[in-house]
Formats: C-alpha cells, sequence, structure tokens
C-alpha cells in the first residue's frame, strides 16, 4: 500500500513537471535537466506528448466558440457609456452606435451572415430572433421577452439580396434601441440598430421618416426592395416559416 | 469605483473569447455559458471596476462570483458524474463523425467529468495561456495550487481516454 501511494506521488510529480515544461514555468536550470530527461526516457517522452496532444484537443474544442451578445449589452460594450440620450442629442447617439458596428466587426463578435454586405451585421439575442419569426407587424403595443425586455416588431419588407427583413423596436428598462434583422439561412441577424427615445416620446413611436436621417431609415432606404408588407401578406409568410421568396412581385 | 475606462472597455472587448471559454468551463454547457458570459459584462458594465485593475483577471473573478451566487441562487450544487464515464458506449458510430471529432466529443466529456477546480485551471493555463501566477490570482489559490490541479486534470484526461 505504501509503495503504492509513494509511486502515485512519484507519477505525479512527473506529471506536474511535464505541466510546467509545456506551460513554460521551469526556470532555466530546471529545463536544461528536464531537457536531458526527456532525452534519456522515452516514456518520459511519450508522456509528455500524451499531454500535448489532449491539449490541443482541448484548444480545439474551445476555439470554435461564437460569441453572442444580447443587442442591448453588445451595444453598451461597445460604445461609450452615454447618458440617456435626449431628442436633441439622438442623432449623435446613432453616429456612435455605427462606430460600434465597425468595432464590433473587428473584435470578431460578428460575422454570422457572411454573404452580407453590412458591416453592422451580427449575431442577434435569441429571444429577439424568436419574436421576430412569429410575431406580427404592430403599430402599438409590445410583447415581452423572456428576459423582461419588451420588443414590437414594426414592418417586414424584402431586401435588395433577397432577404426577409423586420423593423423591430427593443426596450430594456432605460434602454431603448430601434433596429433591422434581416433573415438568411433560416437565422435573423441584426443589421442596424440606434439608440431610441420612443418610450419616452408622449405620442409613441415616431415612424423615420426622410426628415428623421439615421442609420435604421438609412439602412431601409438603401436596402428595400419595395415596400413594406400588408398585414395579410405578413401573415401568410410568418405561417409559411418564412419560406417564400422575399420577392418584389 | 466607476464605470470602466474607454482602455478598459477595449481590453474588455478583446477578452471576450477568453471569457466564453472561461464560462463555458465553469458551466459545463454552452447555453448557461451564454448567460453568464451576458451577466458577466453587465455586472462589469453596470459596477464598473478599480482604475488600476488588471481587466482580464478582474473579468474572470467576477465571472466566477456571479456563477458561484447563481448556483447559491438555484440551491444546486454543481456537480459532474464522479467515477469512470462510458465514453466508447455513448459514442455515435455515425460515418458522418470523424475520429477526430470523436476525440473531441471524448475529451469534452472528459473535461466535464473533472472536478470544476482543475477545469478552470487547466482552461485558463492550457487553453488561455495564462502563467500559473495569473490563474492563482484569479482563482484566488496559491501558485503551487495551480501546478497541482493543472498536472491531476492533465493526467485525468490522458488516463480517462486511453
Amino acid at each position: 500500500m505504501t509503495n503504492i501511494h509513494k509511486l502515485d506521488i512519484q507519477g505525479h510529480k512527473t506529471d506536474q513537471l511535464i505541466s510546467q515544461w509545456i506551460d513554460g514555468e521551469l526556470s532555466s536550470d530546471e529545463q536544461a535537466e528536464f531537457a536531458g530527461r526527456l532525452a534519456m526516457e522515452p516514456g518520459l517522452a511519450a508522456r509528455l506528448e500524451q499531454f500535448k496532444y489532449t491539449d490541443g484537443l482541448l484548444c480545439e474544442l474551445l476555439s470554435t466558440d461564437q460569441i453572442t451578445l444580447n443587442p442591448a449589452i453588445a451595444l453598451r460594450l461597445t460604445t461609450p457609456e452615454p447618458s440617456l440620450p435626449t431628442a436633441h442629442s439622438n442623432k449623435h447617439g446613432r453616429q456612435i452606435v455605427a462606430i460600434a458596428a465597425t468595432v464590433m466587426l473587428a473584435c470578431g463578435l460578428t460575422f454570422q451572415w457572411a454573404t452580407s454586405q453590412q458591416s453592422g451585421a451580427y449575431p442577434i439575442d435569441v429571444d429577439v430572433a424568436q419574436a421576430l419569426e412569429v410575431l406580427p407587424s404592430r403599430a402599438e403595443g409590445w410583447d415581452t421577452l423572456a428576459d423582461g425586455s419588451s420588443i414590437r416588431t414594426v414592418l417586414t419588407f424584402p431586401s435588395a439580396q433577397g432577404a426577409w427583413c423586420r423593423e423591430f423596436m427593443l426596450a430594456q428598462e432605460a434602454d431603448h434601441w430601434r433596429g433591422v434583422a434581416c433573415r438568411h439561412d433560416g437565422s435573423w441577424v441584426t443589421q442596424v440598430m440606434a439608440r431610441d427615445l420612443f418610450i419616452e416620446q408622449d405620442s409613441g413611436y415616431r415612424q423615420a421618416s426622410a426628415q428623421d436621417v439615421d442609420s435604421v431609415t438609412r439602412f431601409i432606404d438603401q436596402q428595400a426592395a419595395d415596400v413594406a408588407l400588408s398585414a395579410k401578406q405578413e401573415n401568410t409568410i410568418i405561417a409559411s416559416g418564412w419560406m417564400s421568396a422575399a420577392s418584389s412581385d | 469605483m466607476t464605470a470602466i475606462s474607454e482602455k478598459q472597455r477595449q481590453a474588455l472587448m478583446t477578452e471576450l473569447q477568453g471569457l466564453k471559454r472561461f464560462c463555458v468551463s465553469l458551466t459545463g454547457n454552452h447555453a448557461d455559458a451564454e448567460d453568464l458570459l451576458q451577466l458577466t459584462v453587465e455586472r462589469i458594465l453596470d459596477k464598473g471596476m478599480p482604475s488600476d485593475a488588471h481587466v482580464a483577471k478582474w473579468s474572470f473573478r467576477v465571472c466566477r462570483n456571479i456563477w458561484l451566487d447563481e448556483l447559491r441562487s438555484r440551491d444546486v450544487r454543481y456537480r459532474y458524474a464522479q467515477g469512470e464515464i462510458a465514453v466508447n458506449s455513448e459514442t455515435p458510430t455515425s460515418s458522418a463523425h470523424s475520429e477526430r471529432m470523436l476525440e473531441l466529443e471524448r475529451v469534452e466529456k472528459l473535461m466535464h467529468a473533472l472536478p470544476e477546480e482543475q477545469r478552470l485551471a487547466l482552461v485558463l493555463v492550457a487553453v488561455e495561456g495564462r502563467s500559473y501566477a495569473e490563474v492563482a490570482d484569479i482563482l484566488d489559490i496559491p501558485i503551487g495550487t495551480v501546478m497541482s490541479r493543472v498536472a491531476r486534470a492533465r493526467r485525468a484526461l490522458v488516463e480517462k481516454s486511453s
């Protein structure tokens, strides 16, 4: 029993030494000594290769993770913390968000829609995606998502690239956004999001117009291949699971 | 403590991939890891961090604390299966799976079967490339303990997969 215990301790010490070698945690003297042992002990060298091979598997296992941040958090992370935007500062806030989209690309937060030419495309929160998949557009009222935030799908239109796109509004406590997501290969991908003020305004949400130039409006203007779907057309396409082609005829 | 500085915010963005991997190693599944990552980033943005804080170390510690809080609030003790895992019997035999994929599946199961403290130390060192001293700081344990946990984790993975 004692011998087995000693063997186990010795084995652990050897494994610890191999680990330190792999992790660059040995002093130069220890490295030299270990290198000498490696040359003399095939068993030690084989054990080292096993450890390195398993490390490689581990790195591969965890290397393909894609980061999908909630849009609200992603925006907060990629933009300097702004004060709650006012009507006067709203346009400036949207300019910051446009810059943020570029930053997100640079940080590898995006790339889900590989064919998109929109630099602002990034993965969408799963709850928002589910809402876009099934909720009809509405002029007023809100639907509550699982995380407690509120969403209103505003309109649906076909894009010039042949994808279905939806404008939506999202509210999470004091943070409010308006955005557009497009559906490609069965997934909704955010194309543009901008901070908005639709809750505070007494008149409620104000539809973007030529006088209200912002990133969302510009996106719709540039990308829409046709006018928004009617309620009947939208119900049909939702019921079909978005299987109909997004053409303008 | 105030909101994070611009420099810290940029550093946090570059740490996201590593932070996500840390979340996976903590939670053992991607769904919980996604949630944990959101909560971690949100907590850091809400609470800020000291101006002299090391962003990576701070973020990992916040992440771990949130997970511990989550476990307490659920009143669930996070336990992975003990003992041997019937890896081979559970492995899909579809021809679509390459041998490499099978190996990855096997190592994933074995990773999740490791004690949490070993799994975290190994991921931080072997995947994130952190030094033992950094990991000791993040996990709030002595360097010698990091060294031991990393070696034990590697040993377990190699011996159980052979």
